[in-house]
């Protein structure tokens, strides 16, 4: 059986004016082919680029490179995100991550993403494949998104 | 929405008679095309010494000109009630009227309160007993935080029709102005309307000053975030840099970033009497930019913001030299 979990990032990005804004994302994971891939697939909301849009990508989980690399796509934009796990500063380590936003080979902004240890039970919860409010949330905002295409 | 709990109205007057009182009841209309506002104020204030009076103000900002006038009338031959509020010429009636007459100014504005969510009466206080319980000595409701005008105001040379312009309409009471205060409040219409109402203040406990105490209200549609542990020190930033305000704040709503700056716009400096006797100094615009941007705990993050549509207030216990003139 493939491994698949529910995630919700939220941070702060500035721009080159150094004007901060809201950013965050929530995907489902599934385990894809190759060891430690898993594609994503939710929705992005980072005003002012987007209010909230369908996002894809690929998270990558190379032990031997203690990493965690995030890219999704979400419109003409892609978001790049890395942590590196360390028993040293376990928490912080495992919760933030340096975070860019492209458009093309450019990037437009920089921050900081957390995942928040509130939501620590429903991440939990979403390998086990119980159906959660993280799990709601996203099938909502899914819904959100396809209702708002069909009224285009 | 969490509307004020109390078993008064939000407009029913809280004063007793008993001296050592101040409350005033508030409203003000933006051009929502233009840098244009209307602030109008009608306060009681009785004193522990001599006897109560009540004020009106009238203050008109725009970029051309500001206008401030303000009148002192005896308490008595007033009326403050629940239904209506007259002052001399001022008749108020609450989310249906408002017109009067100061200095060759005159104003006879209709009033409809917006019927949506965001605009349900509002107070920033998390607890009913902050909002009547002794501390703090300063009250704040927002009754009708989405109001829209209609009517006209005549400026003696020039009538504007204020069809159109949209406002809010506030209620202070207290034993006395807090030591030191900024007030903000901005509506954001569009397709999903929204508002926002905050404040970070100092007041003084047994002689001393205490900290700055931060809190926020956004609305969105029909959801609101609350940031209003006001003693959680840990969790609030809050700079006051000129006429600009900067506000970090986290609560159960999540985490939000407030900027507020009327730096270059039209203000004036209003004169709050303490029933003390001590004055107090509001730097006073309606027309501030404003930028928000929520980080809610769940669900989308959003901004809004405001060109010049934010009412934005200084309180400070000293008066500033580029205000010669106090109203």
């Amino acid at each position: 059986m493939k491994l698949a979990f529910i995630e919700a990032m939220r941070g702060w990005v500035a721009g080159d004016d150094g004007k901060e804004h809201p950013i965050a994302f929530e995907v489902r994971a599934r385990q894809a082919d190759r060891p430690g891939h898993f594609a994503l697939e939710g929705v992005m909301y980072a005003p002012p680029w987007v209010t909230e849009t369908e996002a894809r990508g690929t998270l990558i989980i190379a032990p031997l490179l203690r990493s965690l690399t995030y890219r999704v796509e979400f419109g003409d934009l892609t978001l790049r995100a890395q942590k590196h796990p360390s028993i040293l500063a376990l928490k912080k380590t495992m919760t933030e991550m340096d975070t860019t936003i492209s458009r093309g080979d450019q990037i437009i902004a920089r921050g900081m993403m957390r995942f928040d240890l509130g939501e620590t039970i429903p991440f939990v919860a979403s390998w086990l494949q119980i159906r959660t409010d993280a799990a709601r949330r996203l099938q909502a905002g899914a819904t959100l998104l396809e209702r708002k295409r069909i009224a285009g | 929405m969490n509307a004020p709990n109390s078993d008064l109205a939000p407009n029913a007057p809280r004063f007793s008679g008993a001296p050592g009182h101040v409350e005033s009841y508030f409203l003000r209309a933006n051009d929502p095309r233009s840098e244009r506002a209307l602030w109008l104020k009608t306060t009681i204030l009785a004193p522990l010494n001599g006897p109560a009076v009540a004020e009106t103000w009238f203050i008109w900002f725009s970029p051309s000109r500001t206008i401030a006038h303000k009148d002192t009338h005896p308490l008595a031959g007033t009326n403050f009630s629940l239904e209506k509020v007259t002052v001399g010429s001022w008749a108020f009636e609450p989310n249906q009227r408002i017109s009067g007459e100061i200095r060759g100014k005159r104003f006879d504005l209709g009033l409809e309160k917006v019927a949506h969510p965001v605009a349900a009466p509002l107070s920033i206080y998390p607890w009913r007993a902050l909002r009547e319980g002794p501390f703090p000595k300063s009250k704040l409701l927002t009754p009708a935080p989405w109001v829209r005008f209609s009517g006209t105001v005549d400026l003696g040379d020039e009538t504007i029709d204020l069809t159109g312009w949209e406002g809010m309409q506030g209620h202070n009471w207290g034993k006395e102005h807090a030591y030191e205060y900024v007030w903000g409040q901005c509506l954001f219409p569009g397709e999903l309307p929204a508002m926002m109402e905050g404040f970070t203040g100092r007041v003084q406990i047994a002689g001393r000053t205490t900290p700055r105490m931060s809190a926020l209200v956004v609305r969105r549609g029909t959801e609101e975030f609350r940031f209003d542990r006001i003693f959680d020190f840990w969790r609030q930033d809050a700079a006051l840099e000129g006429d600009s305000w900067n506000l970090r704040l986290f609560g159960s709503g999540g985490e939000a970033r407030l900027k507020m700056d009327a730096g270059g716009r039209p203000m004036v400096c209003l004169g709050y009497q303490n029933p003390g006797g001590e004055m107090r100094y509001c730097f006073n615009s309606k027309l501030a930019r404003v930028e928000l941007a929520v980080q809610p705990k769940t669900g989308p993050a959003f901004e809004l913001s405001s060109a010049h549509g934010g009412a934005l207030e200084f309180l400070r216990s000293t008066p500033d030299p580029r205000f010669p003139e106090v109203v």
